[in-house]
Order: structure tokens, then C-alpha cells, then sequence
């Protein structure tokens, strides 16, 4: 019994440790989206690119990279169980199915001015 | 009767019942604001060439408000730690520091739609277009919109950012010959025509210069004028026909596919941060008790609460590029 | 720490407390938590939505039978709560185009998204799956309650719809724009507003409202408006169901459940959950989008240069898309077939092997071909969207998807098919039911085949090909499925059997006039009718030598009708007079009947364990035909009959 218990203090103390490193980590990650924030808006005004889907590749590619930080960290996914893995499989495969196949549509279309 | 797993996680799937639940919520909501951003790719792609407004937004409102979604976002998580760690007054204080944050949030976004809302713009009747009209004209109403119910013109005084049809000086030279020599003129210039073109230049019959100069009142305006960021104090006044006015209104949803778009994602983004400080402010002031009686069972449910609030903070994080900056 | 404990306990034990005390008749009837309560709050709903969606049918098929005579018997009724001549949908007891169309929108509206949704996946599948998976009750109580009330009113509003100034709406199920858009529009902000005019019209001066205010009551309180308010209910009230069924079949099932020992039933509201997950939100996104176009004129689905009644339209700014409509609509849409599909192959599959006393064929490649659909499912819509000027490359990608999704089905139908083989049938009604199910659909899947294709599809698009095709998929076909269900689980829900010989002679006369009025669909499709001629086709030459079907459709129509009564009569004299049973009356083994009679609220008295697979019907060597799953095993198993459905 007594074996138990201190077994669960150490387990515990061992816990509040590992909460408490990640306080500091969230921080560290919350300036990290801040200056992802701030490139977002200063890059246009400090590289001109003469095609605008670059900007738009661009200001697309910062913004995955900060949903990545927020999903990964904030919303424990970089430790989360196999099932709710699965479940966001699902949901990204059906936004995916919807984004490709109407943008492919929109492409490959004989009347372009009803569009 | 106990539903199983309410607290405890299950075995098996290691998770508890409303984890499950959120994020299931969450895949819905990844569809529901995937057909809105499907529906911005297939309004975008399909306007005609150089009459999508990029960049017409004021980034800087934008921009503070992603940097509080930002922070709300680590202190509801900070909060969800303090709770595991039984440190309920820091726990209270981040939640709180989160319900300040919505709150801030949702009064700039208010003073963004309220400027919106004070914003007039007019499309000038062109029967040689398919789509019946041509040129815009944008600007602020000199006086009240209802002053003018008996004239048969509007005194505007025009935006000198947006030259025409919301071009950038790259785009201009694409259009008419009056836009191209317009380029011309800004390339002889030799700077930005976001900053400093010599104001805009109208080509339609119904739109006619007065000479006047008029001096926007609202605070955007002013704070604009005082970073720098706006190099013309006054605009110029223009007379717009009336009888030449293909279709008139504020910045309403209903005047381009642009603002509704804006309007509509914001919108519904500006409901789902309603209904999630509602969540957490009941979490924080009316559930609290639970904090001592079943600690488990409420850092779940700050868990639950904060994952939806990550997520509207996620969607804003693509919401700011595409609708401010892009 | 111990404290801690304590105080959990305490918790768990005064919540538990909190449930046990009386409840009054609003909490056990009205606003219920109880699983089953609600599954039969859907259940009734479902039904009248069922039975009102056919009586508009009715309507419409006298219109094109005879186009231009009165309606008989309740055409000045309809003229007067429509708004008399003025309101323009009945003169003189004749149905005028505005109302057919109106008839025909609400017809599929109510069917698919009132009538068969919520009775095969929200009522079945709350009532029955919680049962089969030994849950006390769904994940969510209070959310499963709130779903019912957000299903409600959008019932509601969707059927009072037709009592709004201009009628219900008229733009078709699918609401494309920019029809839909522009249909209704709001004439003026002091309309007059109108129950009928029995009552007189209703003057809302009163209120006091701004014009603008007015303007803003009138674009809502239109058919085509509340129609998309509806629906935004309805899907709302499905997100928090479809949530609601995941957690409870992955967290609730009952120890020993494992995936592969589920019954069929519960896999397919399990995948059928999955679908309404996540197809339905962009057409929620859609929705609140064309509501937009509609109360604050903004043009998202509004071409630049749109002509309506010869005038530019100058009050919408365009840009829009009207294909967008059509994507995020289909979207949802194919995938919401197998939404429909799925819960009655679910409830013809436990039919079929409770009383064919024997396991169902392949219940693996079941499971598998089911999982398969779902999947593919999400990426077959834009075979609906041929005719919008789609290029060859995406059409050949979707016809490729789409005679692909064809092998999943056969897969499930062909393993239902052979499961009756070799087997003791009992030829009661729901197995009726469930047997006639299987050709039915069979007929309406493999009419779709040739659908699948442009070419084809190109030029039977729109006809009424495509009417009977999709009919028989969803009246012979998955309304038998349901009968079925109402049929095997009234013991379940009343402790009392449905009477054998008034369920026959629902069923008979069912079967052949389902086939009268689908089977000539065919031929006047083929023959080139259009599914929304109002007249029936009367007024074009191309449908003189198939005109004369459509009274043989619409008389059979009738007599469908006169054959519903002994189910109504059965439903509801059974409730008090029908026979008793206990509480297994078909042997079944799936858990559903294994609690006891009334089931309590939370199911089973004591926690369950499940010792075998879904379907251990005619075990060699057992002492009874029917091993239910919770049996323990006693002795050493005589040999690997358990291992077979592992």
C-alpha cells in the first residue's frame, strides 16, 4: 500500500515538473507565432515580386506553418491518441476531396464566363 | 444512471467521451469553413482579371487582432496547465486574460465594420460592358447619404488609394489609354502608386471633378494620416450623376463579391468567438466550483473548451493573409 | 489525495441521485434525455413528414393525370390556405404552376431531409444503436436533446413555409441559383401578411418597424428564405446527432464489443454519422451564403450581367458563381444518398439474418464495402453536374469514381442476397419487407449505371429517367427498409406484435403499386419528359405516345394511398390490442433484445458483457437456435463456430 502511494507522489511530482516545462514552451511557441504574424505583413512590403501568386504562395505558406505550431502545441496534437488522428484523417481527406476536385472543375470547364 | 467515460478516459481509445465529441465538432467545422474558403478560391479565381481588390484592407486592425487571438491562445492552454497543476487563481487569472482578449477582439472588428459601413462606393453605368456597368468610384459621402434625396447628384470624395476599379499601378497599365498615360504618370514619378499617385482620375461621363478638397473625419483616417501610412490628407470631390449610377451602396456585403466574402467568413468567425468566450466565461465564473470537488472532470472541460478556441484562432490565422494581406 | 477521491465518489453519486428522482411528464415525454424517448420524438416526426410529403405527391400526380381539372375534394381547401385567387397558387380548385413547382420543391425537400433521414438514421439509429452496442444510453444525453429540438423547429418552419405571402419555395430540392436567388423576391416593405383569408390578413404596422426593418422581415418571411432557415436547423440538429452516434458507438460500446463483433445495423449509422459529419457543413456554408445573396444582396452565387425579365439585374453586384451553388450542394448531396441508403441496408441486414436464422453472408466484406462507399462516396458528387459545361477530363474523372462506387454496393446487396440462401425463412412482414427491398433496389441501382456516364447522362439529365431511377432507389427501395424496421423493432418499443395479416395486406398492394408508378418513369424518360413539366408533358408532341402512362402512375398513386391505411390502422390499434409478446419475440441475438421489458432508463440492468459475434443463429451443437451475444460460454466452446465472426 505505502509502496503505492509514494509511487503516485513520485509520478506526480514527476508530472508537475513536465507541466511546468511546458509553460516556459508555450511562450517560446507564442513569439514564434508573433513573428510568423509579422513576416506575414512585412515580407510584400519588403520583397517585391513582380507575380502576385508568389506573395500569395508565400503569405499561404507562413500561415500553414503557424496553424502547424497552434495544432502541434496548443492543441496537443504532437502527443494525441490514434483516434483523433484518424478523425482529423477523415475531415482532412474530405476538405481536400472538396478543395482539388471543385478547383479541378473550375479548371478544366468549357464555359469560363459563368464562372 | 452514469454514462461511462464522462471523466476517465477509456481504455482502449485513451481518450474521454467529450475529447472525442470536440474534436468531431472540429472535423464539421474544418468542412464548414472549408466550403467557405472553397467559395473564396472560386469567387477569386473567377473575377476578371485585376478586379479583385488585394490588399485594400487596413492590415494594421488585422494585425492586432491576430496578436490577441495569439495570446488568448497560449493563456487558454496556460490555463488548462494551471488547472492540472491546482493553482486555481492563475488559472482564473489566464481565463480571464482570455475573455479580455475576445472582448478586445470583437470591438476592433466592430470599428473595422463600423468604417466599412461609413464607406460609399457607386458603379458607373457602360452599356458597351456585358455586365452593364464600368468604372467605380469609392470614397466618402460629403454630408449624410439622405442630404442628397432631392439632387440629383452625390458629392464624394473620392478615395485617392484605390485609383480605379481597386488597381494597383502594376495592374493600370492593362486598361484604357487615360489609365495607361495615368501609369505613365506614376512611373515618371518614381514611387509607389499605393502612396503617392497623384489621385485618381475618372474616365466616365457621370463623374465629374470639382476641385474641391475634402478632409475625412474618421478615426481611420486620422491614424492613418498619423503613422504615415496615408500621404494625402484631403481627397478630392467629386460629383457623381445620379441618373449615371449603375448600382450605389455603403460597404454592405452586397457590394462586391469581395466584402461578402469578407463579411460572411468574419462573421460567422466573430460568432464562433462569441460562443466561445460565452463556454469558457461560464467554465471560469459559474463551473468554478467544480475546481475542488472533481478536478479531473473540469480540466476536461477547460481541455474541450480550449481546443475549440485554438481552432478559432486557427481559422483566423488563414483568415488575416487571405482577407487582408493576399 | 484521498479527499480527492472522496469527493469524485460523491460527485458520481449525487449526479447519479440527481437522474433517479421522478421525472414529470415533460421530462419523460417532452423534453427527454432517454435515447429511446427521443428516437421516438424522430420516429413521429419522420412519419407525418412522411405521410405529408405524399399527400403533396398526390397533388402533383392529379395535376399530371389532369392538367386543368379541379383537384377533387380539397381544392378549395388548398385555394383558401394558400391565399384565395389573389395568392395565385389554386384558381378556381385548379393547381397553377407556382404551386406545383412549390409541390414539387417540398415534395423532395420533406421526403429526404424530414421524412427518411431522421426515421432511418435519427430514429433508428437513436433508438436502436445504443441498444446493440449495450450503451445506457447515447454519449451526450443533453445534446442528443438538443438535437430533436433543432430538428423541430426546422420542421416546423419548413412546413409552415407554405402559409408565408408567395407560397413555399419554388426553386426545386436543390435550390440552384441564381433561381433561387432571385425567386421570391420581396415585393414591398408593407406587404400585407396572410394566414388566410378566412382569417384576413395580418397588418404587422403595429410593430413599429423602420422600412429597412420591414424590408428585412420580408426577405426572411418568403418560402425560399425559410426554406434555407430550415435547412440551416436541420443541419445543425444532424452535426450534434452525427456527433452524438461516433462517440457513442467508439466510447459506450459494452465490454467484450469488439469492432468486428458489431451488429451490421450500428456499422452502417456508424458510417452513415461519418457522412453527415462531414458532407453536410458545406452546405451549411452554402446556406448561410445564399441566404446572404437573399437578405443582404450580396452575390455569391450571382453572375455579372444576369438578365431576369428581359432588365439587367442591377441590384445584385455580381461576380459570383452560380456552379458554386451547385458543387457545395452536391457535395453534401450524393454522399446524403448513402445517408438514406445506409441505415436501411442496415435494418434489412438484421431482418434478413434474425429471420433467415443463419449469419449473414460476408460480414466482413459488408463492413469493408460499407467503409469503401463512405469513403468514395465524397468524391463522386459532380456526376449530377454534367450538363454545366464540365470539361471531359474532370467528367471522365467522375464517371470513373462513380462506376466505381457501383462495387461496394453490389458487394452489400449481392452478400444480403445470398444470405437467404440455404436458410429457414420466415415470411413474416418486416421479412417481406426486407426481401422486396432487395430487388427494389436492385432495379433503381443498376438504372443508375447508365446515369453514370456523360454521354448518357447528357441526355437523360433532367428526365424522367433520373425521377424513377433515384425512386426506386429511395421509395420501393429504402422505404421498405424502414417499413421493415417499424415492423421488427414495435415489439421492441411496445412489448406487442403488429398484426400479421394487415401487414400483409399493407405490403402486397405496396409492392405492385411502387412499381406502377416508378417502372413507366422509364419510358417516358427515355422517351425525353422533363421532370418539371407542371402539365405533365401534355402540351408537347414528343410525349403524346407516353402521355397515357401518367394516369396509370397517378390511379396507382391513389390506390398506394388506400394501401397505407392498414399500416396506420395496425400502427396504432397494435399499440393496445396487438399481441403480446416478451421481451425477445423474433430469437433475435443482437443485444437491442436482450434488455428486459419496458427497457429502464439506462437499458440494462446490470453492466453487459459480450461473449460472440452479432449473428450465432443455428449454432451446431447449441442447445437453442439463437446464441444471444451477451450468453456467456458455459463449457469449452464446442469448436471454433465463435471464432468464424471474429
Amino acid at each position: 500500500m505505502s509502496e503505492e502511494v509514494t509511487h503516485t507522489e513520485h509520478d506526480d511530482s514527476h508530472e508537475i515538473e513536465h507541466l511546468k516545462s511546458h509553460i516556459k514552451f508555450y511562450w517560446i511557441i507564442f513569439w514564434a507565432l508573433i513573428v510568423g504574424t509579422i513576416l506575414t505583413v512585412g515580407v510584400p512590403y519588403l520583397i517585391h515580386f513582380e507575380n502576385h501568386t508568389y506573395n500569395v504562395i508565400l503569405g499561404l505558406a507562413i500561415a500553414t506553418v503557424k496553424a502547424t505550431l497552434v495544432s502541434l502545441f496548443f492543441m496537443h496534437l504532437s502527443a494525441e491518441k490514434k483516434l483523433i488522428y484518424g478523425m482529423i484523417a477523415l475531415a482532412v481527406f474530405g476538405a481536400i476531396a472538396l478543395f482539388i476536385l471543385t478547383a479541378l472543375a473550375y479548371w478544366d470547364h468549357s464555359l469560363s464566363y459563368y464562372w | 444512471m452514469q454514462i461511462p467515460y464522462e471523466v476517465e478516459e477509456r481504455p482502449d481509445t485513451g481518450v474521454y467521451n467529450a475529447k472525442l465529441g470536440i474534436w468531431l465538432f472540429l472535423a464539421s467545422e474544418i468542412m464548414l469553413f472549408g466550403g467557405l474558403f472553397s467559395a473564396y478560391i472560386f469567387l477569386r479565381l473567377g473575377a476578371p482579371e485585376g478586379s479583385w481588390p488585394d490588399h485594400i484592407l487596413w492590415d494594421l486592425p488585422g494585425l492586432i487582432n491576430t496578436a490577441i487571438l495569439i495570446l488568448s491562445s497560449v493563456t487558454v492552454v496556460l490555463s488548462y496547465i494551471y488547472v492540472k497543476l491546482g493553482d486555481f487563481n492563475k488559472f482564473r487569472i489566464c481565463m480571464i486574460i482570455t475573455l479580455v482578449s475576445a472582448v478586445a477582439f470583437m470591438g476592433i472588428k466592430s470599428f473595422e465594420y463600423n468604417g466599412k459601413f461609413k464607406h460609399f462606393g457607386a458603379f458607373m453605368k457602360d452599356t458597351s460592358k456585358p455586365q452593364g456597368y464600368g468604372e467605380q468610384i469609392t470614397g466618402h459621402v460629403i454630408g449624410d447619404l439622405s442630404d442628397y434625396d432631392d439632387k440629383d447628384y452625390i458629392l464624394v470624395a473620392a478615395d485617392s488609394r484605390q485609383p480605379i476599379d481597386w488597381l494597383s499601378a502594376r495592374e493600370l497599365k492593362k486598361q484604357s489609354p487615360a489609365h495607361q498615360q495615368q501609369a505613365a504618370e506614376l512611373a515618371a514619378l518614381g514611387e509607389d502608386a499605393h502612396d503617392a499617385h497623384p489621385g485618381p482620375v475618372f474616365n466616365h461621363p457621370g463623374i465629374i471633378a470639382t476641385g474641391d478638397k475634402y478632409k475625412p473625419k474618421s478615426w481611420e483616417h486620422k491614424i492613418k494620416v498619423a503613422l504615415g501610412k496615408e500621404k494625402h490628407k484631403e481627397h478630392d470631390v467629386f460629383k457623381v450623376m445620379k441618373d449615371q449610377i449603375f448600382r450605389q451602396s455603403m460597404f454592405t456585403p452586397g457590394y462586391n463579391a469581395y466584402f461578402a466574402i469578407y463579411f460572411t467568413m468574419t462573421g460567422l468567425h466573430a460568432l464562433h468567438v462569441i460562443g466561445g468566450a460565452l463556454v469558457l466565461g461560464y467554465f471560469c465564473f459559474f463551473d468554478h466550483k467544480r475546481f475542488f470537488t472533481n478536478r479531473k472532470h473540469f480540466a476536461n472541460r477547460i481541455e474541450v473548451g480550449g481546443l475549440f478556441w485554438h481552432f478559432v484562432d486557427l481559422v483566423w490565422i488563414f483568415l488575416f493573409p487571405i482577407l487582408y494581406l493576399l | 489525495m484521498q479527499e480527492a477521491t472522496h469527493t469524485k465518489e460523491h460527485d458520481a453519486h449525487s449526479d447519479e441521485h440527481h437522474d433517479h428522482g421522478p421525472q414529470s411528464f415533460w421530462r419523460t415525454w417532452v423534453f427527454s434525455t432517454d435515447h429511446k424517448v427521443i428516437g421516438l420524438q424522430y420516429a413521429v416526426t419522420a412519419m407525418l413528414s412522411l405521410m405529408g410529403g405524399f399527400l403533396m405527391m398526390i397533388l402533383m400526380r392529379w395535376q399530371l393525370a389532369y392538367p386543368g381539372d379541379p383537384i377533387p375534394l380539397v381544392g378549395n381547401i388548398l385555394e383558401n390556405v394558400t391565399g384565395g385567387a389573389e395568392g395565385g397558387m389554386m384558381i378556381d380548385g385548379v393547381m397553377q404552376p407556382q404551386f406545383y413547382n412549390a409541390l414539387g420543391a417540398m415534395h423532395g425537400t420533406i421526403m429526404v431531409f424530414l421524412g427518411v433521414v431522421p426515421l432511418g438514421f435519427a430514429a433508428f439509429g437513436n433508438y436502436v444503436m445504443p441498444l446493440q452496442v449495450g450503451a445506457p444510453d447515447m454519449a451526450f444525453p443533453r445534446l442528443n436533446m438538443a438535437s430533436f429540438w433543432s430538428f423541430l423547429p426546422g420542421a416546423l418552419i419548413m412546413f409552415l413555409s407554405f402559409l408565408v405571402p408567395g407560397g413555399a419555395a419554388k426553386s426545386g430540392w436543390t435550390s440552384y441559383s441564381p433561381l433561387a436567388a432571385v425567386a421570391d423576391p420581396p415585393q414591398s416593405p408593407t406587404q400585407e401578411w396572410f394566414i388566410s383569408p378566412s382569417l384576413g390578413p395580418i397588418d404587422l404596422s403595429f410593430l413599429g418597424l423602420p422600412a429597412d426593418g420591414a424590408l428585412f422581415m420580408a426577405s426572411i418571411f418568403n418560402g425560399q428564405s425559410l426554406w434555407l432557415v430550415a435547412m440551416i436547423f436541420l443541419i445543425s440538429s444532424s452535426l450534434l446527432g452525427s456527433v452524438n452516434v461516433i462517440v457513442t458507438i467508439v466510447q459506450l460500446r459494452a465490454k467484450g464489443m469488439g469492432w468486428m463483433r458489431m451488429p451490421y445495423f450500428t456499422w452502417a449509422i456508424f458510417v452513415t454519422s461519418f457522412l453527415l459529419l462531414l458532407a453536410f457543413p458545406p452546405l451549411e456554408a452554402a446556406g448561410i451564403m445564399q441566404l446572404m445573396d437573399r437578405v443582404a444582396h450580396t452575390s455569391f452565387f450571382m453572375p455579372a450581367g444576369l438578365y431576369v425579365g428581359g432588365e439587367v439585374l442591377n441590384s445584385y453586384s455580381g461576380g459570383g458563381s452560380p456552379l458554386l451553388w451547385q458543387h457545395l450542394f452536391w457535395f453534401l448531396g450524393h454522399p446524403e444518398v448513402y445517408v438514406i441508403l445506409l441505415p436501411a441496408f442496415g435494418i434489412v441486414a438484421e431482418v434478413i439474418a434474425c429471420n433467415t436464422r443463419k449469419p449473414l453472408w460476408g460480414y466482413k466484406s459488408l463492413v469493408y464495402g460499407t467503409i469503401a462507399l463512405g469513403l468514395l462516396s465524397f468524391v463522386v458528387w459532380a456526376h449530377h453536374m454534367y450538363m454545366t459545361g464540365m470539361g471531359a477530363k474532370v467528367s471522365a474523372f467522375f464517371q470513373t469514381t462513380t462506376t466505381i462506387i457501383s462495387i461496394p454496393s453490389v458487394i452489400i446487396l449481392t452478400a444480403l442476397l445470398i444470405s437467404l440462401w440455404g436458410g429457414a425463412i420466415r415470411f413474416n412482414t418486416p421479412m417481406l419487407f426486407a426481401t422486396a427491398f432487395l430487388p427494389m433496389f436492385g432495379i433503381g441501382g443498376l438504372t443508375g449505371i447508365p446515369l453514370a456516364f456523360s454521354s448518357i447522362g447528357s441526355y437523360l439529365h433532367d428526365s424522367y429517367y433520373v425521377i424513377g431511377h433515384f425512386h426506386y432507389v429511395v421509395a420501393p427501395g429504402v422505404m421498405f427498409g424502414l417499413f421493415a424496421g417499424v415492423y421488427h423493432w414495435y415489439p421492441k418499443v411496445t412489448g406487442r406484435k403488429m398484426n400479421e395479416l394487415l401487414g400483409k395486406l399493407h405490403f402486397w398492394p405496396t409492392l405492385i403499386c411502387m412499381n406502377l408508378i416508378f417502372a413507366p418513369m422509364f419510358i417516358q424518360g427515355m422517351a425525353g419528359m422533363h421532370r418539371r413539366w407542371y402539365d405533365g408533358g401534355e402540351t408537347y408532341e414528343l410525349s403524346a405516345p407516353v402521355l397515357h402512362w401518367n394516369v396509370v402512375m397517378t390511379i396507382a398513386a391513389f390506390v398506394m394511398l388506400v394501401a397505407q391505411l392498414p399500416f396506420i390502422w395496425n400502427f396504432f390499434t397494435a399499440w393496445r390490442y396487438g399481441q403480446k409478446v416478451g421481451t425477445n419475440p423474433w430469437q433475435a441475438t443482437t443485444l437491442d433484445w436482450q434488455t428486459p421489458f419496458p427497457a429502464p432508463h439506462g437499458n440494462f440492468d446490470k453492466p453487459v458483457t459480450v461473449y460472440r459475434g452479432p449473428y450465432e443463429y443455428s449454432v451446431p451443437g447449441a442447445d437453442k437456435d439463437y446464441t444471444p451475444q451477451n450468453e456467456p460460454e458455459v463449457q469449452p466452446a464446442p469448436a471454433k463456430v465463435s471464432s468464424k465472426d471474429k
